[in-house]
């Protein structure tokens, strides 16, 4: 990493070939409604701003937690850009969700329509609060310790003890009908 | 204890981020509480249950993708590069240039070269006024010298 701070492109290249798969899996599950293209691409975005961010980069900070706090500022930077143009879209007449008078499903309820497990999951998460769903996505994906998820939130320890203890609550909620047990 | 603060200890205690007193006082209530119980068994579960949400793979050629798109960062060596890449195109363009170079620089000191091979020419401000120094302290003891061989008098006339 130090030496791809210094403008080292091959090393750089090393750590994109490491560690692409894991930001991948962050960024589509933190962003449950974008699809694997745009996933692919925020990613992308993620690899990008480290390149230009590694001369400060400072090696206190562990490699991958510091890559993740740039894929969750990359994927907050997408969400506000998103609502953002959705609200511009509003503004003009131009309603892209759907047609007046029809009811506007939630995440959850659009999942029950596919019905399939994994989607119902997915949806869930999309009901979280971006901290709450980033504290899950890092504890039961990537399997970060407390301190460490602390570190990609820019929170303290008990902050995450507490985030992931009210997100475990509503998630319990949201799938109440679904059977837990793999 | 309270359900809620138990509660929140049984899900830090799921991922082994609670000390052993803490613990022990949530499981103990845990116990005598279904409600908790029954917490406690659900988080144990959500973790298999997340496992389903599956994510994609990359697709090939990701790293080249991305360092297609890395932009140019300029470092001294990168400064260096870029000017030889510059000159590489043109060997023989720069080969006269730097004879024409080499000529002028003769013929503007070429004027100057016989001064510039005497000695005092040749040194440089400090080197001089080293020299300076060194003078004055010699006649400073020639001074002395004199005034000791005249009897000590500092001021008696000096010998010629």
């Amino acid at each position: 990493m130090l030496a791809a701070g210094q403008g080292d492109r091959s090393a750089f290249a090393d750590l994109v070939e490491r560690r692409h798969h894991a930001i991948l899996r962050f960024v589509y599950r933190f962003l449950p409604r974008v699809d694997r293209d745009a996933a692919e691409d925020l990613a992308q975005d993620v690899f990008l701003s480290a390149w230009k961010s590694a001369p400060s980069y400072r090696p206190q900070a562990l490699v991958m937690t510091w890559l993740l706090r740039i894929a969750r500022n990359t994927c907050l930077n997408y969400q506000r850009a998103r609502r953002l143009r959705r609200t511009e879209s509003l503004d003009d007449g131009r309603p892209e969700d759907p047609p007046a008078g029809q009811v506007q499903r939630t995440p959850l309820e659009a999942a029950d329509a596919a019905a399939t497990r994994s989607e119902r999951i997915r949806a869930a998460l999309a009901c979280l609060p971006h901290q709450q769903r980033a504290a899950v996505v890092l504890k039961y994906f990537h399997d970060l310790s407390y301190a460490e998820i602390a570190d990609v939130l820019e929170t303290s320890v008990s902050g995450v003890e507490s985030v992931l203890f009210r997100a475990r609550r509503s998630l319990r909620t949201l799938l109440e009908d679904v059977p837990l047990d793999s | 204890m309270r359900c809620r603060k138990a509660q929140r200890i049984l899900s830090a205690g799921l991922d082994g981020e609670v000390s052993g007193r803490r613990s022990k006082a949530a499981g103990e209530h845990a116990q005598s509480c279904s409600a908790c119980a029954a917490f406690a068994h659900d988080l144990a579960r959500l973790g298999g249950a997340l496992q389903a949400f599956r994510s994609p793979a990359p697709s090939d050629g990701f790293t080249r993708r991305v360092m297609a798109r890395l932009p140019r960062r300029q470092s001294g060596l990168d400064i260096l590069q870029s000017w030889l890449e510059l000159l590489r195109p043109a060997p023989l363009g720069v080969g006269v240039a730097a004879f024409c170079l080499g000529v002028g620089l003769v013929l503007l000191t070429g004027g100057d070269s016989a001064s510039a091979d005497t000695g005092d020419d040749a040194l440089t401000g400090w080197t001089r006024e080293y020299q300076e120094i060194l003078a004055e302290v010699s006649m400073e003891e020639r001074m002395l010298t004199l005034s000791t061989i005249n009897g000590g008098d500092d001021h008696a006339p000096l010998a010629p």
